[in-house]
């Protein structure tokens, strides 16, 4: 039997401690997005990190589409569309979440983390 | 030593966990197509084909976008012109399908389902891409179309030929299409080999297999407020489909028009805030989403029945759920004990 000191006790309770926390971290994944994919008439124009709060104007087929980033979530702030749903839609955080100003030809899709649905009926 | 060897073993083990059982490849785009967006969705297979599968589609959904669009020149636009005048004229044989497979499903849901009212959509100007800002049309136009009760069972189909015995009907398969397109586009998946995957046409899909032997989750959105009020799990070969008021809608002197129209009123149905239906079929699930919408609280389980469907979920104005007991006993309410949930009891098991 090795005969373990104080301090090797402590460094092997602290390494272990690490390995499950970053277990933990590392390997449970986030359902939160980490960015926007911006797409306009079907072309990915910008991809932008979810987390550098930024408005962007984006221009579509029938005028400018203004979108805001703001602490991880995304939404579209105004759209020439008369429909209005993307702004009604507001803010989309989860990983997967699609939402489209379809007159406008821009959508916006989150990715990065992991998805908790596959898809979202509705 | 014996210490230190069981701890290297267990931060071995540890290490060695993974989550799943064998990582799966997802391919997953989308499409801006037939006013939606197509989302297609591939397990298990290599990028190469899912690119071809997708690409494949693409094609399928223009064609069908051009073909189905009742008010501009096409397949459809053309029997729209020709209906009115009412003599013989020959069809084409995907659009006799898609009207005998609909005039089917106008029939079981005792007429609630009535893609021959193309003419009460284009009165309530539902037919354009803008959405209109109103007044709703004059209650007289109204009821002079309502009196003339377009249906399907108007129609006359004989062999490729059609006829119309109504003026008045004009065909608009808005609470259809999107279903069958979904149905032909599984179809096409089926036939370039691909077994698991989801088309997804702006929120209404099916999904057949599974993701590396993990059953597909999917979110159903909370019609009256952000985020998803439940989910449902999908091993195998289903459609979910919603109608809700919330699509397609304006507001005038603080009244809302949406885009479902009730057959027998001529007005927007005004009972159901969403209908769920999960089916085999997309066409069906389609189908049988407008009908019971229209339907609402009072009617929905009788005609569900004669539809064929089970699996359904109705929430209404004050957004009490009504569910039937075979999608009760599967679906996954995020937060059950703030929901108002009935069950029915007249669901055959």
């Amino acid at each position: 039997m090795v005969d373990l000191s104080r301090a090797d006790k402590l460094v092997i309770i602290f390494s272990l401690g690490l390995v499950i926390s970053l277990y933990w971290l590392l390997w449970r994944g986030s359902s939160e997005a980490q960015e926007v994919e911006i797409i306009v008439d079907g072309e990915k124009q910008y991809i932008l990190d979810l987390y550098t709060n930024t408005q962007i104007q984006v221009d579509g087929k029938h005028g400018r589409s203004m979108i805001e980033i703001k602490d991880g979530q995304v939404r579209f702030v105004s759209s020439p569309c008369s429909t209005g749903f993307c702004v009604r839609s507001g803010w989309q955080h989860q990983s997967g979440d699609f939402v489209a100003c379809l007159p406008n030809g821009v959508s916006l899709h989150l990715a990065g983390g992991v998805k908790v649905y596959d898809a979202i009926n509705f | 030593m014996k210490v230190l060897f069981n701890i290297f073993l267990f931060v071995f083990l540890l290490g060695s966990c993974s989550k799943a059982d064998k990582p799966v490849s997802i391919f997953e785009e989308q499409m801006l197509v037939m006013g939606t967006i197509v989302n297609v969705t591939i397990a298990g297979e290599t990028d190469k084909k899912s690119q071809k599968a997708f690409h494949d589609l693409l094609t399928d959904f223009k064609y069908m976008q051009a073909a189905w669009n009742p008010w501009k020149k096409g397949s459809l636009g053309r029997i729209n012109q020709l209906l009115p005048m009412g003599s013989k004229f020959t069809i084409g044989p995907a659009l006799r399908d898609m009207l005998i497979k609909s005039r089917e499903l106008e029939a079981k849901s005792q007429g609630l389902f009535n893609p021959a009212m193309g003419k009460f959509v284009k009165l309530w100007q539902f037919n354009q891409d803008e959405m209109p800002s109103g007044p709703p049309p004059p209650k007289e136009q109204i009821e002079k179309l309502l009196a003339s009760h377009p249906q399907l069972s108007d129609l006359t189909i004989n062999g490729l030929t059609l006829k119309s015995s109504n003026p008045d009907v004009i065909l608009d398969f808005g609470g259809f299409a999107k279903g069958y397109a979904v149905d032909k586009a599984i179809e096409h998946l089926k036939e370039l080999g691909i077994q698991n995957a989801i088309v997804n046409a702006g929120g209404d899909l099916r999904a057949i297999g599974n993701k590396g032997g993990k059953p597909w989750v999917i979110g159903i959105r909370n019609p009256r407020a952000e985020g998803v009020i439940a989910s449902l799990k999908i091993n195998g070969d289903e459609s979910v489909f919603t109608s809700g008021d919330y699509e397609r809608f304006y507001e005038y002197q603080g009244k809302r028009y949406h885009h479902i129209l009730d057959p027998r009123t001529g007005y927007p149905a005004d009972k159901s805030s969403s209908v769920t239906v999960v089916h085999h079929d997309a066409a069906t699930a389609d189908a049988a989403a407008t009908a019971l919408f229209v339907a609402g609280p009072e009617q929905w389980e009788s005609i569900a029945q004669k539809m064929g469907v089970s699996q359904v979920m109705l929430i209404d104005k004050s957004g009490q759920i009504y569910i039937s007991p075979q999608l009760n006993k599967r679906i996954k309410f995020l937060d059950r004990e703030q929901l108002n949930i009935k069950v029915s009891r007249k669901f055959e098991q």
